[in-house]
């Protein structure tokens, strides 16, 4: 795919000169957003090719967070990119309204994913049994799984506008504006959910922060 | 941020997800819409109106909001009796008097007097 043309006239030959640049492999993913999505819309199946390169593990990830589960958070993000695909034609108007690909897809992701979490009544948490493992340090990787399940299903409870409030800005390092953009709200609003949201894991998960600071842990006011 | 939040990221931060091999999923949408037509999308005028003025639901939701989509709504059957929707024409609805002179015959009332 061709990078950038730049055209200059030489004067000594009173001719022009054409450079025609190349990316470097592997370099696609620094083409805008816009213009693949102006290709897509063209029906280029490359360019829906570079823009599944670019972003399916962040989605994926994003949808996991709520999900839990890999195969249905491909499900969800195989739904979100099918559906990019059919609105490509018309995306030239979502831009005029000042839609962001990434803010849009994050949307599509969060709402799917939180669709999907109702019609299967939540996730079920069921405590695995352990296998033994004899490895030197097996101890402090099951804890470190424990914990890992302990911080997922306190998020997992909270409810749905200050979960996504969290991943978005915590784990997805959305600022604020950008994650008050995905969720259609303003950033006061965001401000507010992710005290609330912080409020309660500060309760849930008062355990494990009492191990991480030798049982100093005093509640926030 | 104070100390409390920064002990509750450090916790939080320990929910770790591995990104899986994406590679056979990236196949999969590939293929899938190799297949699949791209359609333009309608809008309703609904929501074509929506994103021109910029409302979201919630400001309809909003206490605000509500009294006011009340208010309009009000306003605008109110000028509808009063221009004549429901009267014939005729301007009879702040005229208890009047309106039931009207209502209790059949003629048809001009200027307020019968015929």
């Amino acid at each position: 795919m061709i990078k950038a043309i730049y055209c200059e006239k030489n004067p000594q030959r009173g001719m022009m000169k054409l450079t025609v640049t190349y990316p470097a492999a592997g370099g696609t993913e620094d083409i805008p957003d816009d213009i693949l999505m102006a290709r897509v819309a063209k029906g280029s199946q490359q360019a829906f090719a570079v823009l599944l390169h670019k972003y399916t593990d962040r989605y994926v990830r994003v949808a996991l967070r709520y999900v839990g589960n890999v195969a249905e958070a491909e499900d969800i993000t195989q739904e979100a990119f099918i559906r990019l695909w059919r609105l490509a034609p018309d995306w030239e108007g979502q831009q005029g309204r000042g839609a962001q690909l990434t803010t849009w897809l994050y949307r599509v992701v969060v709402n799917l994913s939180i669709d999907h979490l109702r019609r299967n009544k939540r996730l079920v948490y069921k405590e695995q049994p352990e296998q033994e493992d004899t490895a030197p340090d097996a101890s402090g990787i099951l804890e470190q799984k424990r914990q890992s399940r302990r911080i997922q299903q306190a998020v997992q409870e909270l409810p749905d506008r200050q979960k996504t409030a969290l991943i978005l800005t915590f784990y997805e390092g959305l600022d604020d504006k950008q994650a008050a953009d995905v969720m259609g709200i303003g950033v006061k609003a965001l401000e507010s959910l992710l005290v609330r949201a912080r409020r309660q894991l500060r309760e849930t998960l008062k355990q494990e922060i009492e191990l991480l600071t030798g049982g100093r842990y005093e509640q926030a006011g | 941020m104070n100390r409390q939040d920064d002990k509750l990221d450090h916790v939080l931060s320990r929910w770790q997800i591995q990104s899986p091999d994406t590679s056979a999923l990236r196949q999969d949408i590939l293929s899938t819409i190799a297949t699949l037509p791209q359609e333009p999308v309608t809008q309703s005028v609904w929501s074509a109106l929506r994103d021109i003025l910029n409302i979201r639901p919630a400001f309809l939701m909003a206490p605000g909001g509500g009294l006011a989509a009340v208010a309009v709504a009000g306003f605008v059957f109110g000028m509808t009796l009063q221009a004549g929707g429901y009267t014939g024409g005729e301007d009879w609805m702040f005229d208890p008097v009047y309106a039931e002179v009207a209502m209790a015959t059949p003629e048809i009332i001009t200027e307020g007097y019968l015929p």
